[in-house]
């Protein structure tokens, strides 16, 4: 009784705030825990007659294919990686670059570098595929035309499985760390001046100052962002592998992602159930490791855990 | 103050771990299960038409600029005659793959949609997307359709022994032809391109003195395995009554000898042309006629020798009808030949199931929609309009059966509006100024076209879906690389593909479709 009179009131004094949430609350049980129940569709052979919950019960067998041809593992694990490497070349450029803003002087500099740095943000993967194929292709692509004038011996980038993870790491930089950079901003702003003007008098240079106060300042923001990342470290970028590899099969070893296999198998089936079952096989995971990333924040850093 | 910000906390996080949660990929919507409303309201006195309706269909294609005009006119003689209008609407080439499963599923009321053999008939007829036609409703509600259509194309249509699609009736070759650039073969000394030997000299020319131009610009989704099936239907015909017939779907990458009374199916890496097929793709693509990224091309064959960037393209005889006309007026200097590129091995007669038109099974009105197409189908003035627009504003008429198009077709084109579906060769017109040699290709295939007894087999995947998936995916990636000539060992490589052919469970694949091989020869006799 007791508890329910406190949740009442609190609804009351902080109305404003309760507010605030609503619509994000709303967009979340909309998009996010209604359709939850289309998850069914992973144990179902689906057809309109009968739609999502009429379709009669197949248990796991929309799983199976994942699983027969022994890919499962090396594209699960490839998924891991690039995320990871994503994650963390992002997150060190991101805050590298943000803390390089910080200390700039100049306002219009600063204005302005933000602005280009995330432009790319805003460009389509498919563009971005473009930019890569007609840097890359073998016969009339830049680099190849640039080692030509020079004399050089011409590279075939497409067939070279070992170069793909380093230009996806490199793309994935040139349209994320803007992005991240003005969140990390927006953070350092926050750090309480006095504390610099202290340090200032206290005889500080600025690497202390980064050391001692910024990093410490923004690190609460860099372990919830690290935290949001974990929940979607199972998920490839779709657009990203398909878009920039241009699906090529010659270094598919080291570029296939759950979602670019998964997409390439079910193109011509069009089966409704087995793709969300790829997509549930996605998101326990996630669900799973953000259970643990949680976790070890926690044990760490008690007041940073998201929950 | 510290609880309310610990509970607003919890709230938060719940909410953003559990949309990172549900957000991963989920295809489930919210789909209502409302009973379809029961179909076959239909009395069996005859057509009820005193309700006005008005009936969605959905097109493949851009919409064309004057589709409205000319669907004014339709509404206005099917208000007339059957008291109902057509809204049409399109899906482009580039989203249908897409959308097309997805209005089934969307709970949308629309009627009626294009379907095909390549366009999703056999899927979503087992998905039960489509409404049965059966003969008795054919013959109510489609008498024209039913008096005129070839029994061939009724039985065709079966799936599981019920027809769900109208389709086309009209009957067409398809074959390979070269399209050249006549300019060029008269620079390097080429005369024609009628056998494998003469484009291997004139590819070679190319390579040899056209830095800047990839020879054939072929890798595409669209055409990545044109040249390796042509070669594969050469070496193939050349064993005559043992010729190999590649089962459909072709990505299930299984194959019969035509003349084995047991029909045995097995892989197209099992049978002895495989690898002479494919050192000869590879002789090709290791001299340079197409690109060494040919596998991540995006641009297809077609486009590429329209933009100039390549000397020669490979294409199906109904995609050069059209490019010719646009090139001769776009490039009259490039003076472009056509050249058969069949090599001997037979045309193909099109099953009719190439194009047809389909009732969705949740339609409110499938009776009437029916009956419209049968008007689309089969009445000169609908059909007319619908494929080839407005007469004296798009085209004008040469004799019965020609046309000349106008300067407005650009407007509406002819032929080009998704109308395929009810293409009829009763009334069916040829456009004037076509390909000056079109008519000797087609007599020299018409001496031999066959038209495949396992053209109209239809593979039912429903037991085997994870193997079907499995075999997709190396279709996709191995498979491919293979078509398009990319290996430094033949053998070696054809050996992994088998490996990894059995790992994905092609052997369960191969047996249902035994079964089904089998059943199939025995309802559909060799004539």
């Amino acid at each position: 009784m007791k508890r329910q009179n406190a949740l009442l009131r609190d609804l009351r004094e902080n109305r404003v705030k309760w507010l605030m949430l609503l619509p994000a609350a709303i967009v979340v049980i909309l998009m996010c825990y209604i359709p939850m129940g289309g998850i069914v569709l992973a144990f179902k052979e689906y057809n309109y007659h009968d739609g999502i919950f009429g379709s009669p019960w197949v248990a796991f067998e929309n799983f199976e294919y994942f699983f027969q041809s022994g890919k499962a593992w090396s594209v699960t694990r490839n998924t891991i990686l690039y995320n990871l490497a994503f994650l963390l070349v992002n997150t060190f450029l991101q805050i590298t670059c943000a803390i390089l803003l910080s200390e700039l002087a100049g306002k219009w500099f600063k204005r302005i570098t933000q602005s280009v740095m995330f432009f790319p943000y805003f460009i389509s993967w498919v563009v971005v595929g473009a930019f890569i194929y007609n840097m890359f292709n073998y016969e009339f692509g830049a680099v190849n035309t640039f080692l030509e004038s020079l004399g050089l011996n011409p590279v075939d980038v497409y067939s070279n499985k070992a170069v793909w993870p380093f230009i996806l790491i490199g793309v994935s930089a040139f349209k994320n760390v803007g992005y991240g950079t003005v969140m990390y901003l927006a953070s350092i702003m926050n750090i309480d001046g006095q504390l610099y003007e202290a340090a200032d008098l206290d005889g500080a240079n600025m690497w202390q100052k980064i050391r001692y106060i910024t990093l410490p300042g923004i690190r609460p923001t860099i372990v919830i962002l690290f935290l949001l990342a974990i929940g979607t470290i199972m998920k490839g970028d779709f657009q990203m592998f398909w878009q920039v590899t241009g699906n090529n099969p010659m270094v598919l070893e080291v570029t296939d992602v759950i979602d670019t296999y998964v997409t390439r198998s079910l193109l011509q089936l069009q089966e409704f159930g087995m793709t969300s079952a790829a997509g549930l096989y996605q998101s326990v995971f996630s669900f799973l490791l953000v259970l643990l990333a949680n976790k070890l924040v926690k044990k760490v850093e008690p007041d940073y855990a998201l929950f | 103050m510290k609880k309310t910000a610990k509970l607003l906390a919890l709230v938060l996080a719940l909410v953003l771990v559990l949309s990172a949660f549900s957000a991963c990929g989920q295809t489930g919507s919210s789909g209502s299960t409302a009973a379809p409303s029961s179909a076959g309201s239909g009395t069996a006195s005859g057509p009820d038409i005193s309700k006005e309706v008005t009936l969605t269909m959905y097109l493949i294609g851009d919409r064309p600029v004057d589709n409205d005009l000319v669907f004014e006119k339709i509404n206005e003689r099917l208000k007339e005659e059957i008291n109902a209008t057509i809204d049409v609407k399109f899906m482009s080439w580039s989203e249908y793959e897409q959308k097309y499963p997805l209005i089934f599923a969307s709970g949308e009321d629309w009627d009626i949609i294009f379907t095909a053999d390549w366009c999703f008939y056999n899927a979503q007829a087992t998905k039960q997307g489509f409404w049965e036609i059966t003969q008795e409703a054919l013959e109510t509600y489609a008498p024209m359709s039913a008096e005129t259509m070839y029994p061939e194309a009724w039985e065709q249509a079966k799936v599981d022994g019920k027809v769900y699609m109208l389709p086309m009736n009209y009957q067409e070759l398809t074959a390979y032809v070269w399209m050249a650039r006549g300019d060029l073969m008269e620079k390097y000394g080429i005369e024609s391109l009628d056998t494998f030997e003469d484009v291997e000299a004139y590819l070679q020319a190319i390579v040899d003195n056209e830095p800047s131009m990839i020879p054939l610009d072929v890798g595409s989704d669209y055409d990545r395995q044109f040249v390796f099936d042509l070669m594969w239907n050469v070496e193939s015909n050349a064993r005559g009554d043992d010729r190999y017939a590649v089962l459909p779907p072709s990505n299930m990458i299984t194959c019969v000898c035509e003349s084995d009374p047991e029909a045995k199916v097995m892989s197209t890496l099992d049978t002895d042309i495989f690898l002479d097929v494919l050192n000869h793709v590879k002789d090709w693509k290791d001299r340079g006629f197409w690109s060494k990224n040919a596998v991540v091309n995006t641009q297809n064959n077609t486009e590429s020798f329209q933009a100039g960037k390549s000397a020669l393209a490979l294409m199906n005889i109904n995609t050069a009808k059209s490019l010719y006309a646009t090139l001769q007026a776009e490039h009259p200097e490039w003076d472009v030949q056509v050249f058969d590129a069949m090599n001997g091995a037979p045309a193909t007669i099109q099953s009719y199931l190439a194009n047809g038109m389909s009732i969705f099974s949740k339609s409110k009105n499938p009776e009437r929609a029916l009956m419209a197409l049968d008007y689309l189908r089969n009445d000169q003035i609908c059909n007319d309009l619908f494929c080839y627009g407005i007469e004296g504003v798009h085209w004008e008429a040469v004799g019965d059966h020609g046309l000349k198009s106008l300067p407005d077709s650009t407007n509406y084109a002819y032929d080009s509006n998704c109308n395929w579906g009810v293409r009829n060769d009763a009334t069916w017109r040829t456009v004037e100024g076509g390909i000056p040699n079109q008519d000797e290709l087609v007599e020299n295939w018409k001496t031999n076209a066959r038209s495949g007894h396992y053209l109209t087999f239809v593979f039912d995947d429903s037991e085997v879906k994870n193997e079907v998936a499995a075999v997709s995916e190396i279709y996709n990636s191995d498979y491919k690389l293979l078509q398009l000539g990319f290996t430094d060992d033949p053998e070696g490589d054809m050996q992994k593909l088998r490996d990894k052919l059995q790992a994905a469970g092609v052997e369960k694949l191969q047996e249902a479709f035994q079964a089904q091989v089998l059943a199939f020869n025995e309802s559909h006799p060799a004539e």
